[in-house]
């Protein structure tokens, strides 16, 4: 069995993207100054160098995604989750707080919720201010019983 | 450009971590990392990539040092994901130029 969930960026995400990157390392330069002083003590460096590169090219498309080749990885999904994942992949930029007034959940059972789809890898939490707001990491999940 | 970020989950703490960067049929980049989940998050093990267009495979101690480089063929994920499937956590100990 494998367990596949995929997001392919946009144009905005892959600016803001790019954006991170610059608020992360200053420049493209920059950061190839220090891959050139460290690579192979921080890899991370050379793929986030080789990534924000290409994304600065012309018609670049990014797309991330999670398999699983376990099905270990049904235990973390519930029919709630599934829920919450479908809201935020539909709304976007919405606060724990906003996504939980939305749904007429609790909060603290909707932030639980979201942790437990982070560590699966389906969402991801990005800062705004003092907000933690979370970011669907898949935009289709599929399930290949044959491989 | 296609740039494609792919995590494998092999157990609940030991993944791949890929980037494969393509420009039409060519790859320009890949990187493979296996990452075992430690007290300290995510740790490098063991790191397949072709930077420079130099393909080698890199071994990483439990602090993230380098502790061992070597020239190596070139992969696909999937091999990596076979090999990883096979021998997990064996592979630091092992020598992977033979694999």
């Amino acid at each position: 069995m494998r367990i596949e969930s995929v997001i392919t960026y946009t144009p905005e995400e892959n600016e803001r993207i790019i954006e991170q990157f610059r608020k992360k390392y200053g420049s493209l330069t920059a950061l190839q100054q220090k891959i050139a002083m460290r690579k192979c003590t921080a890899p991370e460096m050379v793929d986030d160098y080789m990534v924000w590169k290409s994304l600065e090219k012309k018609g670049a498309s990014l797309t991330e995604s999670h398999i699983w080749k376990s099905a270990e990885v049904m235990n973390g999904i519930t029919a709630r989750r599934m829920e919450l994942l479908e809201h935020i992949h539909r709304k976007g930029d919405e606060s724990v707080m906003a996504i939980s007034t939305a749904l007429k959940r609790n909060y603290k059972n909707v932030y639980d919720d979201l942790l437990a789809l982070e560590k699966i890898g389906m969402i991801s939490f990005r800062t705004s201010g003092r907000k933690k707001i979370p970011v669907a990491r898949a935009s289709r999940i599929s399930i290949m019983l044959d491989e | 450009m296609n740039i494609r970020r792919v995590r494998i989950w092999m157990h609940r703490d030991e993944v791949i971590d890929a980037v494969e960067i393509t420009e039409g049929k060519r790859m320009r980049y890949y990187s493979y990392t296996y990452r075992t989940r430690g007290k300290n998050g995510w740790e490098n093990q063991v790191r397949w990539d072709n930077f420079e267009g130099q393909p080698h495979v890199d071994k990483y101690d439990s602090n993230g040092a380098l502790i061992e480089q070597k020239t190596v063929q070139e992969k696909s994920l999937e091999e990596i994901s076979k090999i990883v499937a096979i021998f997990r956590r064996n592979l630091v100990a092992m020598n992977l130029e033979e694999l």
